[in-house]
C-alpha cells in the first residue's frame, strides 16, 4: 500500500459524501498512468458511450455540510498532494459514480471513489 | 432558487421513486416548459416508506429526525403562458406515488385527478380560479398520451 492510499484510507474513514443520497468514500488505485475519461469509465465498469463529466475539486467539495468541513478538509489536503488531480462523474442516470484521481510521489494513479444521486 | 435547497424543503424519498418515475415526470415538466407555464405543488403524505435499506418510519440520528412519508404527490397546472387564465379545458396533471422501491420509470400510471390529491391531503388547489372552472379541471385524471423516454443509458 502506498503512503497516499494509506493517508486517504485514514482520511475518509467514517465519512459520508452528500448529494441527494449519502455514500461512503473509498480509496482506489488505478492501473496504468492515464487520468482521463477512459480510465474513469473503466473504473466504473461503464460501457464506451456512457457520459463522463469532469469537474473541479472545488465543485467536488461544495456539497460538504458545515459539520463535516474539518474532516473533509483533511481529505482535500491528501488529494491536493497528488499531481494532476481530476474529478470525474460517470453515468447517464441520476446515480453516478465519482472518482477523484491523481498521481502520488511514485507516479501511481490513486484517489477516492464515491457515488452521487443528482436528479 | 435559494429557497429550493433547504432542509425544510426536502423529504426522504425512495431511490426508485426519486431516480425513476419522479425524475421522469420532472424531465417531462421541463419539456413542457418550452411552450407552457407550469404551476407545480408537491409534497409528502403519511408515514412509512421503503428505501434501499428497507422500510422506515423515520431517518436521522440524535435530535435530527425526519419522518419518512408513505406517499409523494404532485399537482401540475399547465398554462399556455404566464398570464393565461385557467379554463375548463386547462390541463392539470396530478400523481400520487408510493414512496417505496416498487416505482419504475412509468410515471403516467400514477396519474390521478387533482380531486383525489385534495381528498388525500386536505389541501384545496386553484383557490383563486372560478369555482366551476376549478371543479372541471380537478375532476379527471390527466389522460394525455405521453411518450415515455427510454432510460438514458446507451447500449454498449
Amino acid at each position: 500500500m502506498t503512503k497516499a492510499i494509506d493517508d486517504l484510507t485514514q482520511a475518509v474513514k467514517g465519512l459520508l459524501y452528500s448529494s441527494e443520497s449519502e455514500a461512503e468514500l473509498k480509496p482506489v488505485t488505478v492501473e496504468g498512468s492515464a487520468i482521463d475519461a477512459v480510465a474513469a469509465r473503466k473504473l466504473a465498469g461503464a460501457a464506451k458511450g456512457v457520459a463522463v463529466e469532469e469537474e473541479s475539486l472545488d465543485d467536488f467539495f461544495r456539497t460538504v455540510p458545515p459539520e463535516d468541513k474539518a474532516k473533509f478538509a483533511k481529505v482535500r489536503n491528501v488529494l491536493e498532494r497528488l499531481a494532476s488531480v481530476k474529478v470525474f462523474k460517470v453515468g447517464d442516470e441520476p446515480e453516478k459514480q465519482v472518482f477523484v484521481l491523481g498521481k502520488d510521489d511514485g507516479g501511481n494513479v490513486v484517489g477516492v471513489k464515491t457515488m452521487v444521486v443528482e436528479t | 432558487m435559494d429557497s429550493t435547497f433547504r432542509m425544510t424543503n426536502i423529504i426522504p424519498q425512495s431511490p426508485a421513486a426519486n431516480q425513476h418515475a419522479w425524475e421522469r415526470l420532472e424531465a417531462y415538466c421541463r419539456t413542457l416548459t418550452k411552450e407552457h407555464t407550469l404551476y407545480i405543488a408537491c409534497g409528502p403524505h403519511g408515514t412509512g416508506g421503503e428505501g434501499k435499506n428497507g422500510p422506515a418510519d423515520q431517518i436521522g440520528k440524535g435530535k435530527v429526525i425526519v419522518r419518512v412519508p408513505a406517499k409523494v404527490w404532485k399537482v401540475i397546472l399547465v398554462l399556455p403562458s404566464e398570464d393565461a387564465e385557467p379554463r375548463r379545458n386547462t390541463r392539470a396533471i396530478a400523481v400520487i406515488m408510493p414512496n417505496d422501491q416498487s416505482v419504475g420509470d412509468d410515471w403516467t400510471k400514477y396519474r390521478v385527478s387533482v380531486r383525489e390529491v385534495e381528498k388525500m391531503t386536505g389541501h384545496t388547489f386553484f383557490r383563486t380560479v372560478d369555482a366551476d372552472v376549478a371543479a372541471e379541471i380537478k375532476r379527471d385524471a390527466d389522460s394525455v398520451k405521453v411518450k415515455l423516454p427510454k432510460t438514458k443509458v446507451k447500449a454498449p
